[in-house]
């Protein structure tokens, strides 16, 4: 089963051991620290982590429409309503 | 509305008005004896749950062990039918699988309640269908008042019934849907728009058994696997020393942890006892009783309605109640009881308390962020944080504000470096419906993804540390964490002008034992680092932000103290951090 669906939704999020993993249809962000013992959970853990990242090249590649670079929305000044 | 308010309409006699008030009675007459009635009622009500705990303390262990299983194959099934939906139904199994992360977290609370007593009646499976309740809320309103009938019926009739609730407080359990059926109806007469959304969830936490929402998704065998099993959920051990908070409004009927005394709704069996005393005292003090209303079975037993802040003692007893009422139901996240104080007057426009299993929340529809995300961690919440399975869980919208003034995600959509940064940190929640809870926008700012990532998770993992957990030679010490924005300036940037972008972020800690208190404050930057943490006092805060986020901590050398716990080294989560090796120097620079 699939941790996230890569770039198909903005609402997804598991975490991996330490790790955080967050789908977003602009980029997924993954942080923390994530610890792959020398056992059958580490085993179990690492395959999580080789599937996920397959599945976000296997998203990536098949994306016709890739970008060089993806360019962020800009945010937009406002006044402080609080002064 | 203050506990007091509260407890008088626990105990009976008065008429719940649609702005949350309550009428008193003008003939002094009726008054006596409504209060008369209403002090036998509830010593009554103290003695039965009493009675009924020492008589059944071998079902309580029964039904304890088989809630505790019963909940990890629920999970189980929720994650599997949630992927399932994902995979196979198209559309409607998408919006059923996101239903799913609401329906879950309801689901999950019925199982918390392992040591609660909500009943579930035969014939109300009908009900448990949150995308039914979207499209016909005015059937479904109908079909509550028959499932409420059917509940007092079988309360009148308490040996019919299913054992566990009724055996403990049949009466409690009758009043209780009664008081369920009245703020479901005032709610929707009020405002149907925000009932759907509400109610749903007041209605699922008594009614919903789980995971029902697979159904929608067409596949009859996989819903009535899941709702076999969350059946069970519904019958209720007989614990009542973990019990259940149950609130006259719509905001959480039936607001049920499994955490023990220090996070309960609780009415245990010595805290029903105290709690229900200390109500009649203070009443009795104030001298006001209250009349009876039309609607006898829209109040709930005093023992239900309490809610009693454990192992400090029922000092802190408070009411539960709904979000834009003040936190009731969440006073357990703040210093004695007292939620933030809003001191700048254009902070308080749009401000909406919104109470949570873990955490509590003064809301800003003008900035649509949280103000302050407030906590209240123990050594064990953090502990069992670190043992919770924490596997997929949904950023969202929190549909009980309204619309125009709630974050979607559509807002935060395309913007590259910046994160949906958590207040109340996801790894402090001690349960996956606590979790679950953590990822509403409404407890999200946004936040410069390398600070979010970075330094701010090392503080989060510091705090947590500092509790204790995971240090067996460490006793422990309850922490309150108070988390939040800053707008400085005169121009700030925004998500389409709709979010406002903090130009900092803070956490508040106040260590009560070591005489501690202290913030963190760090600039909401990408290139910010761990030198560029600040370490500031409550006061120092207050004159920043124009909250003052302790306001029952008068003592000044508390409040101009400047103290915080060591930040992690790296950031993990629950009790994997070391304290000792973190990073102290980082700190001390600033302080």
């Amino acid at each position: 089963m699939s941790l996230i669906h890569p770039y198909q939704n903005e609402a997804e999020a598991v975490s991996l051991d330490g790790l955080e993993i967050e789908n977003r249809t602009t980029h997924i962000s993954l942080y923390g620290t994530i610890m792959l013992t020398r056992d059958k959970a580490g085993l179990a853990t690492a395959r999580q982590l080789r599937d996920l990242l397959n599945d976000i090249v296997g998203a990536l590649e098949s994306d016709g429409a890739l970008p060089e670079k993806i360019a962020s929305k800009e945010t937009v000044t406002v006044k402080n309503p609080f002064v | 509305m203050g506990w007091l308010g509260a407890v008088k309409g626990a105990v009976g006699g008065v008429e719940h008005l649609p702005e949350g008030g309550y009428r008193l009675a003008t003939d002094s007459r009726s008054r006596e004896q409504v209060w008369n009635s209403a002090v036998n009622d509830a010593k009554a009500a103290a003695n039965f749950a009493q009675t009924a705990v020492r008589t059944h303390d071998g079902a309580k262990q029964q039904f304890g062990s088989w809630i505790d299983s019963g909940e990890k194959s629920l999970e189980n099934k929720v994650d599997d039918g949630r992927a399932w939906l994902r995979q196979h139904g198209g559309v409607a199994g998408q919006t059923a699988s996101d239903w799913i992360g609401f329906g879950e977290g309801v689901g999950v609370s019925v199982y918390d309640a392992g040591k609660g007593l909500v009943q579930l009646a035969d014939g109300v499976q009908s009900l448990t269908n949150p995308i039914e309740w979207a499209a016909n809320p005015r059937a479904n309103v109908g079909r509550v008042k028959s499932a409420v009938n059917t509940v007092e019926t079988l309360g009148r009739i308490a040996g019919l019934a299913d054992p566990t609730s009724w055996i403990t407080d049949p009466q409690g359990n009758a009043r209780l849907a009664g008081a369920l059926w009245h703020s479901t109806a005032t709610s929707f007469e009020n405002d149907p728009a925000k009932f759907t959304g509400n109610v749903v969830g007041t209605v699922g936490t008594l009614f919903i058994p789980g995971a029902d929402a697979a159904g929608v998704a067409g596949d009859a065998a996989r819903a009535t696997e899941l709702a076999t099993d969350a059946s069970k959920a519904a019958a209720i051990t007989g614990d009542v020393g973990k019990a259940t908070t149950i609130t006259q409004d719509a905001g959480k009927a039936a607001a049920i942890t499994q955490q023990g005394a220090s996070r309960a709704a609780a009415i245990t069996q010595d805290a029903s006892q105290v709690g229900v005393e200390r109500g009649l005292e203070e009443a009795g003090k104030s001298g006001q009783a209250v009349a009876k209303s039309g609607e006898t079975a829209a109040t709930a037993e005093p023992a239900v309605a309490l809610r009693v802040r454990g192992s400090s003692g029922a000092k802190n007893a408070v009411p539960a109640g709904a979000i834009d009422k003040a936190f009731a139901g969440a006073l357990d996240e703040f210093p004695g009881g007292i939620p933030p104080k809003i001191l700048n007057p254009k902070l308080a426009e749009k401000v909406h308390d919104i109470s949570n299993a873990d955490y509590a929340v003064t809301y800003s529809g003008v900035s649509r962020t949280p103000l302050v995300s407030s906590e209240h961690l123990t050594k064990e919440s953090i502990e069992q944080a670190a043992n919770t399975g924490r596997r997929t869980n949904d950023f969202r919208a929190d549909l009980r504000l309204p619309a125009d003034q709630r974050a979607e995600l559509s807002d935060y959509k395309g913007f590259i470096h910046v994160d949906r940064g958590h207040m109340a940190p996801h790894g402090d929640m001690s349960t996956r419906k606590a979790g679950s809870e953590s990822f509403l926008l409404s407890n999200m700012v946004p936040q410069a993804a390398n600070q979010n990532e970075g330094v701010w998770e090392r503080i989060e993992s510091g705090v947590r540390a500092a509790t204790g957990a995971g240090n067996p030679s460490d006793a422990g010490r309850d922490i309150y964490v108070a988390s939040g924005p800053a707008f400085i300036g005169n121009d700030l940037q925004s998500l389409n002008g709709r979010v406002l972008i903090p130009t900092d972020t803070w956490k508040a800690v106040y260590i009560p034992e070591e005489n501690k208190m202290g913030v963190y404050w760090v600039p909401n930057k990408n290139t910010v680092t761990a030198d560029d943490i600040e370490t500031i006092s409550v006061n120092e805060l207050q004159r920043r932000i124009g909250i003052d986020v302790f306001p029952s901590v008068t003592d000044p050398a508390l409040r101009d103290q400047a103290e915080v716990p060591p930040i992690a080294e790296h950031g993990r989560f629950g009790g994997r951090v070391n304290q000792h090796d973190a990073g102290v120097d980082d700190l001390t620079k600033h302080s």
